[in-house]
């Protein structure tokens, strides 16, 4: 990526974040409000309810009492005992902890037999329970702390009074009767007293009076020693969005409100507050603890902050996904312009040189006779030699691309020498190099003569690769190839295979393509030079097959280097002159007539055979498919026939299974008679198969005469050869 | 790929930034000068106390969190608070078993023995021999160590005592003309029970209507123990040698039939089922009541000694009720190893062992230094002979639904009520209270 992409790139990502960012904060925020929002609507759902709960139980408490004073006139007790006996069975039947009947001179005759005088109550520790009456309230209703007892038995309760009208007993008129019910008894009212968490509380429900004492103790349990005024606990806080005075306004106007401030402990809270029913001076108070509102918002946060990860990743992965089909529609498109484009040049080329042949044939036809045009005929001769190699070298590279392309090359792992192998290439290529004014150089710097590796294929790689540098290499130029070796191990070596050229050199663009099937470059100089584009395709596929690397670092006008590494395990040195002399020890023709039986079912090719062969002094014999070749063979006399050439696509009989029935014939030739398998079919599973068909060797087509007269002369001399199998 | 990389480091780091992961949050309970900040809950039940050497201190909770206050100040291991959290005797269920294993559980316990002892089967009361210097050791009542081991270890640290007898108002005792039984000074008096049955049927006859003779109470547990002490009257002992109550003797049916003949003789107030003992305590302070139970401690019920007799529950029976400390066991060794150093804190200070004398001191040395000054210290040893264990060391006496103070009095109040007969009480004692203690005794686990 160039550094301005980069810094593009960049700053469009840094940019995206931002957004990303600006977005989520916002939407953090907007859900902080809404979450908040939700949470009052829940807190002041759940206090209302609770609210009501703990009205409708006031109320019940104020009937029951209502009923009692009910049966207390119908009693008409004579006495004060009597009264207080009545009290007790009354309070044993009710939700009441102690019935108390209120005389009008302050006195409270209680069912427990004791009377409190506080008009007698120097110790001052007793409530007046008058001034809850004194204003001639009917019904009553507040916390009352019993704190007259022996220590350890003090209770906190809540008190419930009525008013009575015209109640005496005894002569004494009673102002209200009281019931006290444990303070718990309210607190059971209140179903939600915490936001859990983990089992930890983050707040709690309450109730206050207007005063700000707590009717019910802000714990589930209560201590005597923590009941205290809210107002206090408000006071000892900081960061409160209220003083106590607004508080106490808006009490005063039975307002509902909250509002938040941080308690002594430092812990920010919500408080909650909403009046009782109008005769009730209590307000229902809920507090919040803020992390539970943040908690919550937070569960949102990181669920919200999930999904949307979660949806761009589903959405990278669609654009990635959509991307891949476009880039393999793209790529489609390509391949399929590439593949037209090559059949067009496969048409082009094979056209031309067809064309070159045809127009060859047709003069050559013309001069036949004429001594005069003698030479001329024998340079189109020459031409069209040359055009029908051409022509052969385009079919094989195809059949090669697609043989690799489906994996179906087979590498042959034998012993080679490294140095003879660039010998090789030198010598095939050297003529056509320095014929063009360009200079050739070969390198040598090798360790292990002998590595084990498929020759041919390396020598097809190496002679793409020259033989490119010689096309594009302008005159004066020069080409060096050089060979080096690189031990990884004490059995391995890498042998590194290196031609740099002086040439044209290549552009970017097509370095990255270089190795792509149906490439070629094509400029201005090249679109005069022959190819198929084929040749580094093959070259890449066949050394990716043997585990090597190819690489390839070019610059306009300055040259191409292609680097070939290839590993290969090191073979024990052989003598390769030994086996060239005993190969053409045998190769030595033997000079007598040889009684051939060729196997062929296309008349011009039997023809051009049963010719090339008569003029070499063999003695043909022609059959037109497998079957007549296997009845001319059991009818021939025994050793009549000393070769035959089978062909391996024939009809009624094919030449493999032909093969096999002449071996399988009882005489005592067809077990020795030499078979050559003949075939266009030039790959190595066709040449296996003939080999299992009882054949001796193989002869591709279009054959090359030398090489069928030297497979020949071997086979005649019963020696099988396979030179020449190089297809 | 360097690229990919970076953004995906910059959304983690925005994503971080935006849900506060980044956050700093100091661990709870780190303070910023590397003290660690513990709170220690000690828990105890409101109750008067007579400190004769600090006679501002009048109850519990002063005296507690006087010695909380000055053993965090000197405590340089952590930042201690000593949180006091004071309960109504009532309430102890909801205070103490009910809080285990939360947040609110107890640390820390200081009250009677006759409601601490059955923690110590539940596993979460911590031994002390550890903490108990032999200083300490020597220095408390070798009866006072007796009652507060189980198994051989310490699982209670006895402060102070209480004997519990009753206390009569000699003034009623006059008008009723029963001057003969009045004893002298703060003597404690012994009754036979004819003597007991005269008294409180004289008292019944002779008292004005709205004044009682006889504290009894049946609504709960509250003073249990007391109402046991009657059931010893006839001689019984209440446990068998198995440790298993046996109130279908002779002696504990004839207290029983005893006891709820008080009521149609009006020796009780009215249903004295439907009462409780502080009903009682009201009754006596306001001078409704004649016969009141008395420890000493309990100043609050009456305003002079002399205008009061004493005398011990019928059958010449007292009680103790030693009140002293345990450690329980929350899960945090820090907060067990703090309070241990509380505990031997509070023994090691003169000023605070100090406060115990008032009551009767478990500590030799400040019994020894406030004799003189302690209310009937000298009457409450002369009567040590009639004090008996009223609690047999037993498991599952309190804290749970079914322990023995749970099923006690609901059979005390059907007698008083005369739902039952005294033998259908005494077998309903029986069965319950046992099943209690087999189910304490089967689920004793101590801690050790």
């Amino acid at each position: 990526m160039k550094p301005n992409s980069k810094v593009s790139f960049v700053l469009k990502i840094v940019a995206g974040l931002f957004i990303i960012s600006i977005t989520m904060a916002v939407y953090i925020s907007q859900l902080n409000q809404m979450v908040t929002h939700n949470m009052l609507n829940t807190i002041s759902e759940l206090s209302q309810h609770d609210k009501r709960s703990i009205e409708a139980f006031i109320e019940t408490s104020w009937d029951e009492l209502e009923g009692m004073a009910k049966r207390f006139a119908s009693y008409r007790c004579q006495s004060i005992l009597e009264a207080e006996t009545r009290m007790n069975l009354e309070c044993s039947t009710s939700d009441f902890s102690h019935i108390y009947l209120l005389a009008e001179d302050g006195k409270v005759y209680t069912d427990k037999y004791v009377v409190y005088d506080p008009a007698q109550d120097t110790m001052n520790r007793r409530v007046d329970l008058l001034p809850y009456f004194s204003n001639g309230e009917e019904r009553v209703v507040a916390r009352w702390d019993d704190k007259a007892e022996e220590a350890g038995m003090s209770r906190e309760y809540v008190l419930y009074g009525i008013g009575l009208d015209n109640f005496e007993v005894d002569g004494i008129k009673m102002r209200a009767l009281i019931g006290l019910s444990d303070i718990n008894t309210i607190q059971r009212h209140i179903i939600l007293d915490s936001f859990l968490k983990d089992g930890v509380r983050r707040g709690y429900c309450t109730v206050v009076s207007t005063s700000g004492d707590y009717v019910i103790g802000i714990q589930k349990t209560l201590y005597l020693n923590e009941a205290d005024n809210f107002y206090n606990i408000l006071s000892a806080g900081t960061h409160a969005d209220l003083s106590n005075e607004q508080v106490a306004q808006k009490m005063q106007n039975s307002e509902t409100f909250s509002f938040h401030y941080t308690d002594v402990n430092g812990v920010r809270k919500l408080l909650y507050f909403t009046p009782f029913e109008d005769n009730i001076d209590w307000y229902f108070m809920m507090v919040v603890e803020n992390r539970a509102f943040t908690e919550r918002s937070q569960a949102f946060a990181i669920l919200s902050v999930v999904m949307l990860a979660v949806v761009m990743l589903v959405a990278t992965l669609l654009l990635l996904a959509l991307t891949a089909s476009h880039y393999r529609a793209v790529q489609a498109v390509a391949r399929a312009k590439s593949q037209s484009e090559f059949l067009s040049n496969m048409s082009h080329e094979i056209r031309t040189p067809l064309n070159g042949l045809i127009g060859l044939n047709h003069l050559m036809m013309s001069r036949i006779g004429d001594p005069i045009q003698e030479e001329q005929v024998k340079d189109w001769l020459r031409k069209s030699h040359s055009t029908a190699n051409y022509l052969l070298s385009l079919v094989n590279d195809v059949l090669d691309m697609s043989k690799l392309q489906a994996g179906k090359v087979d590498l042959i792992n034998e012993p080679l020498l490294v140095e003879m192998l660039v010998d090789a290439i030198w010598s095939m290529q050297r003529d056509n190099i320095e014929s063009r004014g360009v200079q050739f150089i070969v390198e040598q710097e090798v360790l292990e003569p002998c590595v084990m590796g498929d020759s041919t294929r390396i020598k097809q790689v190496l002679m793409n690769i020259v033989g490119n540098a010689a096309k594009f290499t302008p005159k004066g130029g020069s080409i060096t190839l050089s060979v080096s070796q690189e031990k990884t191990d004490e059995t391995h070596v890498t042998t590194i295979y290196r031609c740099q050229d002086t040439g044209l050199g290549m552009s970017r663009e097509f370095i990255d393509k270089i190795f792509d099937a149906f490439s070629q470059e094509r400029n201005k100089t090249s679109d005069s030079v022959k190819g198929t584009g084929l040749g580094m395709a093959i070259s890449k596929l066949l050394v990716d097959a043997m585990g090597g690397d190819i690489r390839v670092e070019s610059e306009l006008n300055v040259g191409t280097v292609f680097t070939v590494s290839l590993p290969s395990e090191i073979a024990e040195y052989t003598d390769p002159h030994v086996d060239e002399a005993a190969a053409d020890e045998h190769a030595v023709y033997p000079g007598k007539p040889v009684k051939i039986l060729m196997a062929e079912d296309n008349e011009l090719n039997a023809e051009i055979l049963m010719e090339i062969l008569s003029d070499e002094g063999f003695e043909v014999v022609h059959a037109e498919n497998g079957q007549e070749a296997v009845q001319r063979f059991a009818d021939s006399e025994t050793g009549e026939f000393d070769i035959i050439l089978m062909d391996m696509q024939m009809p009624v009989l094919d030449g493999c299974s032909a093969a096999m029935e002449i071996r399988s014939l009882n005489r005592p030739d067809a077990k020795t008679v030499v078979i050559f398998a003949c075939t266009a079919n030039t790959f190595k599973e066709d040449r296996d198969r003939a080999v299992e068909s009882g054949m001796n060797d193989f002869l591709a087509k279009p054959i090359d005469v030398s090489v069928l007269l030297k497979k020949l002369s071997a086979g005649s001399a019963g020696i099988p050869s396979h030179v020449g199998s190089k297809i | 790929m360097r690229e990919l990389r970076r953004v995906i480091v910059l959304f983690a780091a925005a994503v971080c930034l935006l849900s506060g992961c980044g956050a700093g949050v100091r661990p709870e309970g780190a303070s910023g000068q590397g003290k660690q900040d513990v709170t220690i809950i000690l828990k105890a039940p409101a109750q008067e106390m007579n400190c004769v050497s600090n006679p501002e201190i009048t109850n519990t909770q002063a005296f507690l969190e006087r010695v909380g206050q000055a053993f965090a100040a000197q405590y340089e291991d952590a930042n201690v608070t000593i949180d006091v959290k004071m309960f109504a005797l009532a309430d102890e269920v909801s205070a103490i078993t009910e809080t285990f294993d939360t947040e609110d559980a107890p640390d820390i316990l200081y009250e009677g023995y006759f409601n601490m002892a059955g923690y110590i089967h539940t596993g979460r009361v911590v031994p002390l021999d550890d903490m108990i210097t032999d200083a300490i050791r020597a220095d408390i009542y070798d009866s006072a160590w007796t009652i507060s081991m189980t198994n051989g270890n310490t699982y209670m640290m006895p402060f102070l005592t209480m004997q519990n007898i009753l206390i009569y108002n000699k003034a009623y005792f006059r008008s009723c003309g029963l001057d003969s039984y009045c004893g002298e000074g703060t003597e404690i008096q012994n009754w036979t029970m004819d003597e007991w049955t005269e008294i409180l049927d004289t008292l019944a006859a002779n008292l004005p209507e709205d004044v009682h003779p006889l504290a009894m109470y049946g609504k709960n547990n509250q003073g249990d123990t007391h109402i046991m002490s009657y059931l010893r009257a006839f001689g019984s002992e209440i446990f068998d040698a198995d440790g298993n109550f046996d109130l279908e003797s002779p002696e504990a049916v004839q207290a029983l039939t005893w006891l709820q003949s008080g009521v149609e003789r009006g020796w009780y107030p009215p249903h004295p089922e439907n009462l409780e003992m502080k009903d009682c305590s009201e009754l006596f302070s306001t001078k409704k009541l004649v016969l009141y139970n008395f420890n000493g401690a309990n100043k609050s019920l009456y305003d002079d000694l002399s205008n009061y007799g004493f005398v011990n529950y019928p059958g010449d029976v007292a009680t103790s009720f030693p009140n002293g400390f345990e450690i329980f066991d929350n899960g945090d060794d820090a907060k067990i190893r703090i309070a241990k150093a509380f505990l031997r804190y509070l023994y090691e200070t003169p000023e605070w062992l100090e406060l115990s004398a008032g009551n009767i001191p478990m500590s030799k040395t400040v019994s020894k230094k406030y004799a003189g000054q302690i209310t009937m210290l000298s009457d409450f040893a002369a009567n040590s002979s009639h004090v008996v264990d009223f609690m047999n060391n037993s498991p599952n006496w309190q804290g749970s639904s079914d322990s023995v103070r749970s099923v006690f009095y609901p059979h005390i109040a059907d007698l008083l009520a005369g739902r039952v007969t005294p033998e259908e009480c005494a077998a309903g004692l029986n069965a319950d209270c046992n099943a209690a203690l087999a189910s304490g005794r089967e689920r004793s686990v101590l801690h050790q």
